[in-house]
Order: C-alpha cells, then structure tokens, then sequence
C-alpha cells in the first residue's frame, strides 16, 4: 500500500537520485550502442552520399553512387543470387522447423534430448560448418556425392558449378533451423488442446488438423519467422565468403555465388570504395523494409489472430 | 624519516643523470607476413644494421593472418608500422600513403629487374626483399615411371602438349600438368606470344586481350584441361590437399611454380638442401611458342615505407641499409635468392641445379607486367579475366566469347567511374 510521503519524497531528492542511478546504469550501454552500432550506422548513411577511399579527402557526390547502382550489372546480379538463395532456403528453413516441431510437440521420452540435437549445429560458428560443408560438398571425395553415387546418381559439381553452388549453399543453410524450430514449438504450446479434441470427437484425421487447425493458429508464428528468416537470408555473407567455388570465395565460380553482401564487401574492402559500399547497404536496408511492408500489409490475409 | 627523505632525493637525482646518459633508443617497427623461421632470418638482418646503428632497435612484427587488413586498418588509423612487407605497389602508391624511394636509396646494387618490378607511376617504392621467377617444376620420379626424358629450358608449346599427355595417366590417378586459375601467372604466356591484357598506354583492353595471339595463349593453357585432360579440375586439386601436395605426392608430374616450392618443402623436410631437393625434382624453364622467347612473370615483395611513420628518416636509412646488404644473409642462410645477383655469382647460386634455374630466367622476366600499370587493374580489369578463366575452364563459353566478354564488361566499368 504505502506511504503517500513516500512516494512524494520519491518525486523530489531521492526520486531524482534514484533517477540518475538509473541513467547511469544504463550509461555503458548507450555509449557502446552509440559508438559502434547507430553512430557507424549513421555514418554510412552520410558516406553514401560521398566518395571515399579511405586514405583520400571525402567528396561529396550527392546521389551518385545511387545513380551508379542503377547502371551496374554486379548489383542486379548480386540481388539476383540473394534472392536465388533466400526462395530456397526460407521455406525450407520453415518447413523444416515445423516439421522438427511438429515431432517435438508430443511429449515422448527423450524429447529434451532431441531438441537439443536438433538445435546445437545452429550454435557452431558458421565458419566451422561452412568449411565442414566444402568437405561434404566436394565433388570428387564429399560425403554427398558419395551417397548419391551409392544410389545411382551422379551428383553435380555443387560448389564449383555456376548452377548449383546457391542451392548447395542454401541447403546446407537449414543446418541453422534450431531457433526456428524452438519458436514454433513454443507456438504450438500456444494452441489450446481444446481445437483438435473437438476436431478429433468430429472426425478429423492428422493432416486435417494441421491444415485446417494447426497451421492457421500458428499462423502469427509463421508471419514472425518468415519475416525474421527472410531478413536473415537477404544479408547471407559468411557461407557465401567461406564456401564460394569451394573456396576461392569473392562469388566464384565466375560470379554464380556474388551474394549481395559479399559484393558490398569486395567493394568496400577489396576496391576501396567506400562510399559506393554504403549506398549498397542502404539499398539493401531499404529492400528489406519495403519487403517488410507488402508482408505485414498481406498479413490479414493469412494471419489469424486469436482474439479476432 | 630524514634519512628517508634524503634517500629518495639521492634515487631521483641518480635517475635522472641515468636518463640524460643512457642514449634514447629509437624504436622502430617493421611488419611482415613471414612466419617463424622467415622472421628469423629477418632478425638476422636487423641486427646487424643495430650494430652498426646502437641507437635504433628494430621490432619486427608477424601478422601470418588478415596481413592487408592490419596494414590497411594501422595506416587509416595513422600508426603504420615504420617499414612493412607490400607487393600491390600500384594499390597503396596511388592513394598516395607510400614514400617513394628513388631518389634517397642507392638502388645500383639491386638487379634492375627486381627494381622495374617495384617501380609504378614513375617512382621507386621499396626496396625487394622475396623474389622468385617462375619455372616448370617437374617431379622426376614420375618422368621415370613414363619412360619420358627429362625437359630442357628450350623447348616449345606443342613439346610441352606432348610431354604432358604421355605423363597423364587417369587409371593411374596421375596427371601431367596442373593449370593454374590466375590471371597473374598467364600473363606470361601470353606475352611469350606477342599478346597482351592491356594497350601500351593503359586505357583498354580491347585489341590487347581480344587479340589473335592473346587469345592463342589462353587457348593453349585452357586446352591441356579441355582437350588434353592433362590437369586434374579444381575440385580434385582442393581435395587433394592442393598443388603441391598432389605434386610432391606425384600426382602431378610438372606445375608452374615459384621458389616457394621449395620452402614448402623445406618445412616439411627440416634441414633439406637444394642439392638433395634436386634429386626428386628438377625446373626448367616454361615452354615458349615455336620462334618466340619465354617470358615469365616475376613476383616480388619489398619493404615500403609509409609516408606517415613516425620515424621515417630512420625507416629510410634502414631501406639504404638494405639495398646494400643485397640480401646476403638470406642467401647465405639458404632462405632466400638475393636481391643483388653479384652475390648469387659469387656464391655460385647461378650453378645449382635448382636455383640456378631460377637466376638464369630472371633477365627474360617481363618487362612491363599490367598490375604495375593502372591501380584499379584488379577492380577493372583483373577481375573480369578471372571471370573470363572461370566460364572458358566450365565449358560455359569459348575462349574467343568469354573473353570478348571481359573486354566489355571492363569497358562499361571504366565508363561508369
């Protein structure tokens, strides 16, 4: 209940001090947010509209390096191979994931052990699996092409072939579905047991409850994991800098793996030019954003809502 | 208490007499991408300029991973190292963070080669420290096996073809010669047959790398891989641990290499002489086209000094320094070929069998290689040929298309700057 003077005495000396202690817990925070991650964000944005090349003046160009998007065949190439990689993978991160999810759900012994299968290679750093992944990869002595061959296909050149080296390093992107599959249990937690008994007493088989049940209740789930996953593949860098042609990175096989971000970063760090980098990244920011729009505004369409 | 007081008087006066006495030491700091045994050798040299100079101490710094980020990043941020390790001259030189050197170090001692290949826009930028020509290493034992004789430095395209295909055994796992996917080390060849990647005056390649004869050259080296099937794919050569483990394990019987062949297998077999490496493996010369001269190309590392050191004057005495001492202490340690090819004479280097090779080919290096030419030679130019290499070697285009392709693709690049 409390004391009425309490709380004024709250308002004045000791509510202030209380205030500063407050801010200046948060201080050390705010400082590192400030200097590394919105100052530089900032920056950039005022570097695109300039060009720099490190050890040179700043120039102001205005918009060039915008204009200089629109001419440059390496920039719909590079957004070409992202999204190449991103309609592969993001539904199959998805349908993965709600299919771990779905398996993980019932309760059974061991459970708990699984999960944790499932979710630990998304914790390995992506530089260990991706350089594991040129090994399995390899077409001459890889575990893949072994397997295929062992039932009678000959499997492709994958990382050092112009067709297959996106979906090659899109598929081996699923290995990262842990947190996804983790969301969407937690969304199937969601769904009260109460829907399928009554579509069980009704008659309803497995697959009709998870079409006409379980997906549309998941659906808000759904909505935030394609979001979150899509805006995750759109900035792809570290597989396609590690696994490129099998190694020899920087978009090989002659341009095939250029995903956008590795483009962004040959030139800014292999070209210098740091400006035209920046315009790229806000670029892609806006991309994202306006992909972003057009799903939320399609979102009543196909999100169900329990409330509503 | 007074005693006290008095004592901590005495240590600070004695102190401060010990500071005015004792010679301030400059110190200096060089940075390199050499890993143990090479930063040893380069101590050596140091210290022998600190004796002659007991007043500047030189630090040298290993950085064996992201070596062009950390000089790139300490040269932003203004501490560059003193002196560092470079071999990009024209990428450095032309953001203008480079001290060019003609004009204070005496480079007369230097061969003229080695001093060209460190030359752009006009200046000098350091002074050579790693050096190697390029040779055909072949791996004897294999030659045996075949029944094929050994190669000599004279000999032409269509021999190599031949040589190459009676070494190239599929059942066998063994091949006759790796190609090499970089751009850099084809320019050789292709000035071999009178062609080129760029006009004389640096503005295009259109005429140069779409010509007759450049196109001749990449075909010749694209087709031991299409047609021939004498080099095993780049999948295989990951695989295989790459080119000089397939070659040391006589997978490959011939490679286009340098001299770093030679440190690999010093480090894998400690205590190695070239007389017993000359036993297992031999190097000639790289074929020419029939009535042409070889060309190959050079690679050369030097120490640079950054406009914005903090002891510049010093750095610079240590390059004179240097460029005296010809690399002598390397050689004489085996490490490396000296800079000054008097002291290979008179070692009697140009007599081995091995690194007399590469001593001999020097003076038929070429003389004007294109990335010494323009500073955005990768971004413009290189960059497309690689891509050119990679469709050809996938059978995605023709040798004539793909590389009419790069053409373009540069000439819309120089455009649109």
């Amino acid at each position: 209940m409390g004391n009425r003077s309490y709380f004024m005495k709250k308002r004045s000396s000791l509510g202030k001090k209380e205030r500063l202690e407050g801010y200046l817990f948060i201080l050390p925070w705010i400082t590192g947010f400030i200097v590394f991650t919105a100052g530089p964000i900032l920056f950039s944005l005022f570097l695109s509209f300039h060009e720099w090349h490190i050890f040179d003046e700043m120039k102001w160009i205005g918009i060039g390096n915008y204009k200089k998007l629109f001419t440059d065949p390496l920039f719909y190439h590079s957004l070409k191979v992202t999204f190449e990689y991103a309609a592969i993978n993001v539904p199959l991160v998805l349908i993965v994931g709600l299919l771990l999810a779905l398996l993980l759900y019932p309760k059974v012994r061991g459970t708990s052990i699984f999960r944790t299968i499932f979710y630990i290679p998304s914790i390995v750093p992506i530089v260990a699996t991706a350089t594991l992944w040129i090994w399995i990869y390899n077409p001459e002595y890889g575990l893949l092409n072994f397997f295929l061959d062992k039932i009678g296909i000959k499997g492709p050149d994958w990382l050092y072939s112009t067709e297959w080296v996106v979906p090659a390093i899109a598929f081996m992107g699923v290995w990262t579905v842990g947190p996804t599959m983790i969301i969407y249990l937690a969304g199937l937690e969601d769904i009260p047991k109460v829907y399928w008994d009554a579509a069980k007493v009704d008659g309803a088989n497995y697959w009709q409850r998870l079409w006409y049940i379980t997906l549309p209740l998941l659906s808000p789930t759904t909505f935030f994991l394609f979001i979150t996953n899509l805006m995750g593949a759109l900035q792809t860098f570290a597989q396609a800098y590690i696994m490129g042609g099998g190694g020899e990175g920087f978009g090989a096989p002659a341009n095939a793996s250029l995903f956008y971000c590795l483009y962004l970063y040959e030139q800014g760090w292999s070209w210098f030019n740091m400006g035209y980098a920046s315009s790229l990244s806000w670029i892609l920011t806006l991309i994202i954003l306006v992909l972003t729009i057009i799903i939320f505004k399609t979102s009543n369409k196909w999100v169900y809502y329990e409330r509503s | 208490m007074k005693f006290l007081k008095f004592f901590s008087i005495l240590i600070v006066i004695s102190l401060l007499l010990l500071s005015v006495y004792v010679p301030a030491k400059t110190f200096l700091r060089a940075t390199t991408w050499d890993e143990a045994e090479g930063v040893k050798w380069i101590k050596e040299v140091f210290a022998k300029y600190e004796k002659l100079h007991p007043d500047i101490k030189i630090n040298v710094q290993s950085v064996t991973q992201g070596y062009d980020d950390k000089i790139i990043t300490s040269l932003a941020g203004g501490t560059p190292p003193d002196l560092f390790m470079w071999w990009d001259y024209p990428r450095l030189a032309s953001l203008d963070v480079l001290e060019p050197i003609e004009n204070i170090v005496d480079l007369n001692k230097i061969d003229p080669m080695l001093v060209k290949w460190v030359t752009y826009n006009g200046h000098v930028w350091g002074v050579a420290k790693d050096w190697t020509t390029r040779v055909i290493w072949y791996n004897k034992e294999v030659f045996d096996k075949y029944g094929v004789p050994y190669p000599t430095d004279d000999w032409t395209w269509e021999e190599f073809r031949e040589v190459a295909k009676k070494l190239t055994h599929p059942e066998d796992k063994v091949w006759g010669f790796l190609v090499s996917p970089d751009p850099y080390d084809w320019e050789g060849y292709i000035k071999m047959n009178d062609g080129d990647y760029l006009s004389p005056d640096a503005s295009t390649m259109d005429g140069y790398l779409n010509s007759k004869e450049t196109i001749e050259a990449v075909k010749f080296l694209t087709n031991l891989y299409l047609v021939d099937g004498v080099s095993p794919s780049p999948s295989i050569i990951s695989a295989s641990g790459g080119s000089y483990a397939m070659f040391e394990s006589g997978k490959v019987a011939m490679i286009d290499s340098g001299s770093w062949f030679i440190g690999y297998m010093k480090s894998r077999h400690p205590g190695l002489t070239t007389k017993e490496l000359a036993k297992k493996f031999g190097c000639v010369f790289p074929p020419h086209p029939e009535g042409k001269e070889v060309k190959i190309m050079l690679h050369n590392a030097a120490w640079v000094v950054p406009k914005k050191s903090r002891h510049k004057k010093e750095a610079l005495e240590v390059l004179k320094f240097l460029a005296e001492e010809g690399g002598r202490t390397m050689a004489e340690a085996g490490w490396a070929l000296p800079i000054n090819t008097e002291i290979a004479k008179e070692m009697g280097l140009y007599d081995d069998q091995i690194l007399g090779t590469f001593l001999r080919i020097l003076p038929h290096s070429v003389e004007d290689p294109s990335f010494l030419k323009r500073a955005d030679w990768n971004e413009k130019f290189a960059q497309y040929i690689g891509d050119a290499f990679d469709l050809i070697m996938l059978k995605k285009a023709s040798v004539e298309e793909a590389l009419n392709k790069a053409v373009e693709e540069s000439e819309k690049a120089l455009k649109r700057k």
